[in-house]
């Protein structure tokens, strides 16, 4: 009721009206918020507002055809936006265009700001590296990889637009140009970002890799004492065996690449086990996991830290690398080096998406239910930080009640320190570690339950980097 | 069957909830008028109070006089007025309902007025049909206003009114668990939050718990709305702001409420039952229903309990199903 009252003088008369002394009265009417329910002299207010229209003459019917027709903007084609949120000091957010004298840069958002650039190229996959952001757009140009953010490495390419002075870190999306083949047909399908490295899928052409190589993480020969800052090298995978690859994931000093047989292939640092290739040491080529994965059709595979889950065709979960907080097996062995089947996840019905943060796990099943396990804030409440064994987070968090008994989280995706979950109807939550905002709740309060991030689109897919995180969605109309 | 004729022992008898259809467009206090001349029309039909007896004594004192005992004319009808009057009555109700809300309206008469205030102080949640026009924006949110502003509203169809529909509803959410009065970061926020429905520590705070869309033909559509602290302009601007969230505009045409706590139109009265003798079985049927549901035990739970939510499934119907009470 209280928005109606837009025009200060119309406040004043309103004001008035209540016969308060001089100073509540003032002070009233320096209160600008209209929202403030609690208090009981805006109560008053709205009582002593008439709760009518009041006119002079009686409403002329004819006077409504007369009006003109409005036509709203709409999206006439479905319009892939992407969402930022988070840490924006590095450049991973690209929004911070100009660093004007007089302006501050934007240090951190704590909601989730739309970004004009998924408005100038229709973006396809996005992926949030530690710091920096990539995001894939569906051209025949010769750019098709855009990214932002820390690039002492050169994870995001070479830049210098002053000669010899390459950029280290980029807080505008800039363009990556791949030494492809044939430019105009081929099609970036996926990006997933590490580090310090970054794996680019195209259709045709295979897996293009930049960045770090100190692990062999960009699936080439270790150089002792490369530099990477600066480093023009794009290094191209073509196929693995002859196979096509049809999905790659970036660990934080590993590589895994899925063929279309379903055969998962890894490359990296080994320290604690995240290759799955049986030994400790960097290997740079890569090499099929061994394990009990060796004849699964493996579907997805995730893995944000030194952890790393796998999902096959029928829900099975599989899992090796770091194990520190009994995120893997029953015994406490802290570092597997071969992928072995999770008895854990044996109860949880079919499972269909899966992400490995920092320290712990999430799983969907086909339910919609969420399991988590693993160290942290695990979103069971304050209380909960550990838990060795999947349970479920209750599915009335998410909305699933009387009124909505069909909702289903469809996806999930996790960060060092914080949890993202896609449900059915587009909406999507967050919780875990707030590092400035990365939740996207508007403030910076960790969040010990998930909670919906107000977006103002259907979330498609969601990717958590360290501390900050990017979303693709649609738009409602 | 008992059939009393005296109205002294019907007065005795009304007190207790009442449930009426409110019709569109006129005040609670002129329904609450109504429904008490009536009352008062149908007690002074039945057998009233004789009037008082009188000793009169006429005649002549010096020759004869003449007594008779006769009905006293300071006490008939015609004269003092009629034997019940609306001002004998104590009427209220707990839930406020606006002037174009039509449907289930609980008003209590004489002792249950405590009853009904008590009920509405639990704040039990509303059902409401709201019906919409898209294409035109008037001034009052409503049809009776001026039309302000028309829109296309061609681009707009069903999936993407329920996708809205239902992130209106996650929004809600969202808010609930925020106005559940204790610090989002506790661990009581977070088993507040696992029980699913709260309800808001401030009672002027409204909360949508369900929003669905039930019926949808351009330009006219319906919606249903399972609601807390609601109030008319509220549900006016919810469907004016549904419009502007479909890049076009709608004005409410219609709101309907078709449940309160666990009174359903099939409980409520129709205008021209509002007679004795209807009113006195709804009185026993409300009592019977609050009885039913425990209504007095409910008071110190801050969630939603079942008998809110038994009976929403009932009012979802398809669009074959809905009838237009025109």
């Amino acid at each position: 009721m209280l928005h109606t009252i837009h025009h200060w003088r119309a406040l004043m008369n309103a004001i008035k009206k209540l016969n308060l002394s001089w100073c509540e009265s003032k002070w009233l009417f320096r209160k600008h918020s209209f929202n403030k329910a609690t208090n009981k002299q805006w109560a008053c207010l709205q009582n002593s507002v008439r709760l009518y229209v009041r006119r002079k003459y009686p409403i002329n019917p004819e006077e409504a055809e007369k009006l003109p027709v409005f036509q709203y903007a709409s999206s006439t084609q479905p319009k892939w936006r992407v969402y930022v949120w988070g840490v924006a000091e590095h450049g991973a957010l690209g929004v911070n265009l100009q660093l004007k004298k007089s302006r501050e840069p934007i240090s951190y958002l704590q909601k989730p700001v739309r970004t004009h650039f998924a408005e100038q190229h229709k973006i396809v996959d996005i992926a949030c590296g530690y710091g920096f952001t990539a995001l894939a757009a569906d051209t025949r140009e010769n750019a098709k990889v855009f990214g932002f953010g820390i690039n002492t490495d050169s994870q995001i390419g070479y830049h210098a637009p002053r000669k010899n002075h390459p950029l280290q870190l980029i807080l505008t999306p800039a363009p990556i140009e791949l030494p492809l083949a044939d430019i105009p047909n081929t099609r970036v399908i996926n990006v997933a970002a590490g580090r310090a490295h970054l794996l680019v899928l195209t259709d045709k052409e295979g897996v293009f890799t930049l960045g770090n190589n100190a692990y062999g993480q960009c699936g080439r020969q270790i150089v002792e004492e490369e530099k990477y800052s600066g480093s023009p090298i794009i290094y191209n995978i073509p196929h693995l065996n002859g196979t096509k690859i049809k999905s790659i994931e970036c660990g934080q000093d590993h590589s895994l690449f899925v063929n279309e047989n379903g055969e998962v292939y890894a490359c990296g640092c080994g320290a604690d086990g995240q290759t799955g290739l049986g030994h400790f040491i960097s290997e740079w080529q890569p090499c099929r996991v061994l394990g009990d994965i060796e004849g699964e059709n493996i579907v997805k595979v995730s893995s944000t830290a030194d952890c790393v889950l796998a999902i096959n065709d029928k829900g099975e979960v599989f899992g090796w690398g770091n194990s520190e907080y009994s995120q893997l097996l029953h015994e406490e062995i802290q570092q597997i080096n071969t992928a072995r089947y999770l008895k854990k996840c044996q109860g949880l019905g079919k499972i269909i998406d899966v992400a490995a943060g920092g320290s712990f796990c999430i799983a969907v099943n086909d339910n919609g239910d969420v399991f988590v396990w693993g160290y942290g804030i695990l979103g069971k409440g304050p209380i909960v930080n550990h838990a060795k064994e999947p349970t479920q987070i209750p599915t009335t968090l998410f909305g699933r009640n009387e009124f909505q008994p069909d909702l289903q989280i469809i996806a999930v995706s996790a960060g060092i320190g914080h949890f993202a979950a896609v449900s059915n109807n587009g909406d999507l939550y967050m919780w875990g570690h707030n590092r400035r905002g990365c939740l996207g709740l508007g403030n910076v309060k960790d969040q010990f339950f998930p909670l919906k991030v107000a977006v103002g689109a259907m979330v498609k897919k969601v990717s958590c980097g360290v501390d900050h995180s990017v979303a693709l969605c649609l738009p409602f109309i | 069957m008992v059939y009393v004729s005296k109205a002294p022992t019907v007065w005795n008898l009304l007190k207790g909830v009442v449930c009426i259809y409110k019709p569109a467009g006129i005040t609670a206090a002129y329904v609450r008028k109504i429904l008490l001349g009536n009352i008062c029309r149908d007690l002074c039909e039945l057998e009233t109070r004789p009037p008082a007896s009188h000793v009169f004594i006429e005649g002549n004192p010096s020759t004869s006089l003449n007594v008779h005992v006769s009905p006293s004319f300071a006490d008939h009808p015609l004269v003092v007025g009629p034997r019940y009057q609306p001002d004998d009555f104590r009427c209220t109700w707990g839930a406020p309902i606006g002037k174009n809300i039509s449907g289930v309206f609980v008003l209590g008469l004489n002792e249950g007025n405590k009853i009904v205030k008590n009920l509405h102080m639990q704040r039990p949640t509303r059902v409401f049909r709201l019906k919409g026009l898209l294409g035109q924006a008037t001034d009052t949110y409503f049809s009776d206003g001026k039309v302000v502003e028309k829109a296309t509203f061609r681009h707009v169809n069903r999936s993407k009114l329920d996708t809205l529909v239902a992130s209106i509803q996650a929004a809600h959410q969202k808010q609930m668990f925020h106005q559940s009065g204790v610090d989002i970061q506790s661990q009581t926020a977070y088993e507040l939050a696992v029980q699913g429905l709260i309800k808001p520590a401030n009672s002027k705070i409204p909360i949508l718990y369900g929003i669905k869309c039930i019926h949808f033909e351009p330009p006219n559509f319906t919606i249903e709305v399972q609601c807390i602290n609601e109030h008319e302009v509220y549900l006016k601007t919810l469907v004016h702001d549904i419009g502007m969230k479909l890049h076009s505009v709608a004005t409410c045409t219609s709101i309907q409420c078709i449940r309160y706590d666990s009174f359903t139109l099939e409980h409520a009265l129709l205008r021209k039952h509002w007679t004795l003798q209807h009113l006195m079985d709804s009185m026993s049927e409300s009592s019977r229903l609050l009885k039913e549901t425990e209504a007095d035990k409910r008071q110190k739970s801050a969630f939603l309990v079942k008998s809110d939510m038994s009976r929403l499934k009932a009012p979802v119907v398809n669009n074959d199903e809905i009838e237009t009470l025109y």
